[in-house]
């Protein structure tokens, strides 16, 4: 069995990305055409029903603050 | 100098913005939060050099509402020309075709034109949204961003669009907001998806 780091793997997935980039390949975005099973699909619509339970989007006057993105970022401004 | 997966490369010496944003997206491990800060960094330096701030749209704007449910790998965005590519050719981007590259920080930039082409009454209702303490970016609104997905489902049969069309619904019933029915079945007409439309609704 293949023991792997995640760090490595995603060092070794950039450049992958970064050589391919330089020969002038680009990754074309394309839609899924494949269908989920309707378990699957179901399953990732929980998912993202409760990530917007856990951080409950908001209006900040004109603004929409996300908070999956402003949580604990330890940021400066 | 190592900061969090990054190494200070010849890039970022002696140019302070370069250093801020290897320095902050060093800190961030998410790639889902790094893209976000990204745009938001690249937005405001468009600004400060007297740009209209870059609209983020397509998967990128999907990824922000949804908070990284929907995973995209590039971030689509509309902004001025010749400033946007300015300033990435300072913060060390190639480009090919429409695309920016930079491999130090693996983010792509995927440039779709100045405005958005669903035409001025979509520009008027784009958001901010505050992605870290002190760091805005415009993103689509999530009306025209459910057209954008409807119009994914009917004729890139995208399976998934109109899945990740509810979640965008969602978005809104979490901010306690009612989705604008009239402008989304004015738009469908203009689209032919109201079909796609009556099926999301419905």
């Amino acid at each position: 069995m293949g023991n792997y780091d995640y760090e490595e793997l995603k060092r070794a997935a950039a450049e992958a990305r970064a050589g391919l980039f330089s020969e002038g390949v680009t990754i074309k975005k394309t839609g899924r055409k494949k269908l989920r099973d309707g378990e699957k699909t179901e399953l990732l619509f929980k998912r993202a029903v409760n990530r917007i339970n856990r951080y409950t989007p908001r209006r900040d006057g004109e603004r929409i603050v996300l908070p999956y993105f402003t949580r604990r970022s330890g940021l400066r401004s | 100098m190592h900061l969090g997966g990054y190494h200070h490369t010849e890039w970022c010496y002696n140019n302070p913005m370069k250093e801020e944003i290897l320095d902050r997206l060093g800190k961030t491990e998410d790639s889902v939060r790094k893209r976000a800060l990204f745009a938001g960094l690249l937005s405001r330096e468009i600004v400060n050099r007297g740009g209209k701030p870059l609209v983020i749209v397509g998967g990128e704007a999907v990824e922000l509402y949804t908070q990284g449910s929907y995973t995209t790998g590039d971030i689509d965005i509309k902004s001025p020309k010749k400033l946007t590519e300015e300033i990435l050719e300072e913060w060390g981007f190639e480009k090919s075709g429409r695309v920016w590259f930079n491999g130090e920080l693996d983010i792509y930039i995927d440039w779709l034109g100045e405005s958005l082409d669903e035409g001025p009454e979509a520009e008027k209702r784009i958001n901010t949204v505050t992605v870290a303490e002190g760091i805005d970016v415009s993103v689509i609104s999530i009306e025209d961003l459910i057209i954008d997905r409807l119009n994914a489902c009917k004729y890139w049969n995208d399976s998934d669009s109109l899945m990740w069309a509810k979640v965008l619904l969602k978005v809104k019933e979490s901010m306690k907001e009612d989705v604008d029915r009239d402008y989304l079945f004015r738009r469908a007409g203009e689209e032919g998806i109201e079909d796609f439309l009556n099926k999301l609704l419905g």
